[in-house]
């Protein structure tokens, strides 16, 4: 088409359609410089959102699977602190009962018993600790109750039980029954808590692991035993006979002997636990800073280039401007008056 | 006598610079004017009787009718897409982008956290409250989503009932300007503005149905569209369309609930028939086609969070039966009652101590009549493991692989946000052609360069016609001096 003129309307609306233009990719670039990531999230994947959600998804379970740790960092750290109380309750009161200075003199015996009525009781309170939000270390998933009932009732429960009898090996074998039978005294008023232990903990999205330890575990019962039979000779059990309270601290000191043993054991169990946690933490510190890694590459932008890019469009933008005054400059009308 | 016929020579010449000079000051006037077709003066050489003069055969508007007839075409192309990318746009929008907080796949991955935190203190209150307002917020986003889909077909509807009242219009006056303009060219008066005019009406019909121009007797035109349907041949066609003030996902074109146009009586087939193409077809495509889509997936993602809960090896507390911790409106999903479940999508009552159950039940199970050990987190782990299972949904309106629930949703927004794409580039093609057809449409307009050099020549003419009468006058003058 061969014009022989070329319309005003045309010229002037092609040049505001340009500035329009330019003026929307300086704000578009303006935007991206500060920011750093791109405007339009969708036009950049290309309207596909599946690997960005999914990062995204991963990162914020990742960033709760990492409190997850934490608290199951703190949650066994208390355990293990606790354990390792009872351990040295029941490794000092099996250190001094191994002298064997109480064999000749009642009065030292006195003094032991007591010390281990004590150790029963502080190893009884710190079964019962809870941690910062209330719930129980050692109830199971009954993390509201109490552990252990209170030593002074557990210990009065075995008064009752040990009433008719005189021998050592008699009241032993009561106290013994009392913490070991199933459906005893202790499964029924001693121990408070669940049979299930604490729940596990969902410490990474293919990894879930638990402590199962309870305060029914037969290393704490064998550590109680010991604590409790000892204690009972401080209640002078079987009344007024030496002899056989000597036997009972014999006995006592065995079990003590093989409790803390057993108690180590559950603690390394605890502290297998441990690590396990500590390398879910770095292994999901990684995978955080992998998955940061993947969204910048998708969604981020070179703050470099779109810079560079503003600077273009910006110079773009002002020679327009020249280019719109000259020609508005150039018209007929001005040259005919 | 010569010198009589010089002198009306001379007037004749006079005359014509004065209609040009009229043609001329018309045209600067309307310089700015869009649509406005440049008048010029056509003259001839007067022939018979004495000889010698000019004649002005006429005023003629130069227009490029097939610049014009395209770019209408691209027009209407145009406007159709602009329907549907409005609409793609704000569903998109509305379902946001991951990453954003508050978006689908944000509220999911919040469920997420919520029962992983939980899990970790069953017995905390705060964890199981957030835990409910996590569900709840999820829920009340499906909810909204399905709404608005629904508010934007009834839009669509409202928008249609509109236009065809505008189309009737527009049809009426195109039939008024044909039959003075036919009168002015049968008595030899000027049309040009009248066909501005008729010009003008034509490219606001262009917007809702793509038309083609044919031309009639006596300056008349038919209009029809691309699709063949006749809108204005000597009388116009009658559109009618009846509308629904409340549309709900149920309702359907196919189903008879919801209405069509009504050319002269017979219903409009608007995917294909006659009156397709343009941004009347965009808004039936939004209602009938778009929007239904969007509502089935919505529903399909509604009815795979359901499924993942109701049941009973997820959560034991459940008969097989019963409404598990999503539920459709307080009652178990039928899977009859599909359409429309995002709407009425609801977090069971027995959960939420505001509506008489017990947050202790996301904890031990919807089902629960008691509560359970406090610290005992299997049922939430459940729960958790339940949400993240890849599972093929039951309803494929979304996909048909095996996705966790934030993958189902990564995948609903990702459709959407495919479809907004192609719309948006359909839209730009279009808007780039039409762009480039007025673009050549308004260069062949008015130039006021042109039109000053024009009455540069005028003004000469006219000052020499004059001079010629003056001379003429002398020597009539000499003569009647004898």
């Amino acid at each position: 088409m061969q014009y022989s003129s070329i319309g005003d309307l045309s010229q002037s609306l092609q040049l505001r359609r340009y500035n329009a233009e330019l003026s929307a990719e300086l704000t578009r670039l303006s935007e991206e410089v500060t920011t750093g990531v791109t405007s339009d999230v969708g036009k950049t994947v290309g309207g596909d959102y599946r690997p960005l959600a999914g990062i995204e998804s991963s990162l914020k379970a990742v960033e709760t699977h990492q409190k997850i740790a934490n608290e199951a960092a703190q949650f066994s750290s208390g355990m293990q602190s606790r354990l390792e109380h009872v351990q040295t309750q029941a490794e000092d009161i099996s250190a001094s009962l191994l002298s064997d200075a109480y064999t000749a003199d009642p009065d030292t015996a006195d003094i032991v018993a007591r010390s281990a009525r004590d150790a029963f009781h502080s190893t009884v309170s710190s079964l019962n600790g809870r941690d910062a939000n209330g719930a129980s270390y050692f109830a199971g998933t009954a993390s509201d109750s109490d552990a252990l009932a209170s030593a002074d009732v557990m210990l009065d429960e075995l008064k009752l039980a040990v009433a008719g009898e005189t021998t050592a090996a008699g009241v032993a074998a009561v106290v013994s029954d009392w913490f070991n039978a199933p459906g005893g005294g202790f499964e029924t008023m001693g121990y408070l808590g669940s049979d299930d232990p604490p729940s596990d903990f969902r410490l990474s999205p293919d990894q879930t692991a638990g402590v199962e330890v309870t305060a029914a575990d037969p290393a704490i019962r064998t550590v109680l035993e010991g604590l409790a039979l000892a204690a009972l000779v401080a209640e002078d059990i079987p009344a007024g006979d030496n002899a056989a309270q000597r036997e009972m601290l014999d006995a006592s000191r065995d079990l003590l002997l093989t409790g803390s043993d057993q108690v180590v054991t559950l603690r390394a169990d605890v502290g297998y636990f441990e690590g396990a946690v500590a390398d879910a933490e770095t292994r999901n510190e990684a995978e955080k800073n992998a998955l940061e890694l993947a969204r910048l590459e998708i969604i981020g932008v070179d703050s470099y280039e779109a810079a560079a890019q503003l600077e273009a469009v910006q110079t773009q933008l002002e020679t327009l401007y020249s280019v719109t005054a000259r020609l508005s400059q150039l018209t007929l009308a001005d040259y005919l008056r | 006598m010569s010198i009589s016929s010089a002198l009306s020579n001379a007037v004749s010449g006079l005359t014509a610079a004065s209609r040009a000079a009229e043609a001329v000051s018309s045209n600067t006037a309307n310089a700015m004017t869009d649509g406005y077709g440049r008048r010029e003066v056509e003259l001839a050489a007067r022939s018979g009787g004495a000889g010698g003069g000019v004649r002005v055969l006429g005023e003629q508007r130069m227009v490029e009718q097939g610049l014009i007839s395209d770019r209408r075409v691209s027009q209407a192309a145009g406007a159709e897409a602009e329907v549907e990318v409005a609409f793609l746009s704000a569903h998109e929008d509305s379902i946001g982008t991951p990453g954003e907080p508050g978006s689908l796949t944000d509220r999911i991955d919040r469920v997420d956290s919520a029962l992983l935190e939980l899990s970790s203190q069953p017995d905390s209150q705060a964890r199981q409250e957030e835990t409910l307002n996590a569900l709840n917020a999820l829920t009340d986003q499906i909810n909204t989503l399905s709404d608005e889909v629904q508010t934007a077909r009834q839009d669509a509807d409202a928008t249609i009932d509109k236009n065809v009242d505008q189309l009737n219009a527009s049809l009426e006056q195109v039939v008024d300007l044909n039959l003075q303009i036919q009168r002015n060219t049968i008595s030899n008066l000027p049309t040009a503005a009248l066909m501005d005019e008729r010009q003008r009406v034509i490219d606001g019909i262009a917007d809702l149905v793509p038309i083609k121009e044919l031309p009639r007797d006596n300056g008349a035109v038919a209009l029809v569209t691309t699709g063949g349907a006749v809108l204005v041949d000597g009388t116009a066609a009658e559109l009618s369309f009846e509308p629904t003030p409340t549309i709900v996902p149920e309702m359907s074109l196919e189903g008879g609930t919801l209405g069509t146009v009504m050319l002269n009586g017979r219903p409009q087939n608007m995917e294909t028939g006659g009156l397709a193409g343009g941004s009347l077809a965009g808004q039936f495509a939004v209602r009938d086609d778009l929007a239904v889509e969007a509502q089935a997936e919505l529903d399909s993602l509604a009815r795979d969070l359901v499924a993942r809960f109701d049941d009973p090896a997820v959560d034991a507390s459940l008969t097989a039966g019963d409404p598990g911790l999503f539920t459709d409106r307080g009652a178990a999903f039928d899977p009859a009652d599909e359409v429309g479940l995002s709407a009425r999508l609801t977090v069971n009552s027995a959960v939420d101590p505001d509506q008489g159950g017990a947050l202790w039940r996301l904890r031990d199970g919807v089902g629960a009549t008691a509560p359970g050990a406090s610290g005992d987190n299997a049922q939430i782990l459940a729960f958790h493991d339940a949400l993240n299972d890849p599972a093929v949904p039951q309803s494929d309106a979304i996909t048909g692989t095996q996705r966790s629930i934030a993958g189902l949703a990564a995948e609903l927004a990702s459709s959407v946000s495919t479809r907004h794409q192609n719309a948006l580039s359909e839209q730009s093609y279009s808007n780039a052609r039409t762009d480039s057809l007025l673009d050549l449409e308004r260069a062949g307009g008015v130039d006021t360069d042109q039109e000053l050099q024009k009455l540069l020549l005028i003004e000469q003419a006219y000052a020499a016609n004059a001079q010629v009468i003056q001379a003429v006058d002398e020597m009539l003058k000499e003569l009647m001096a004898i």
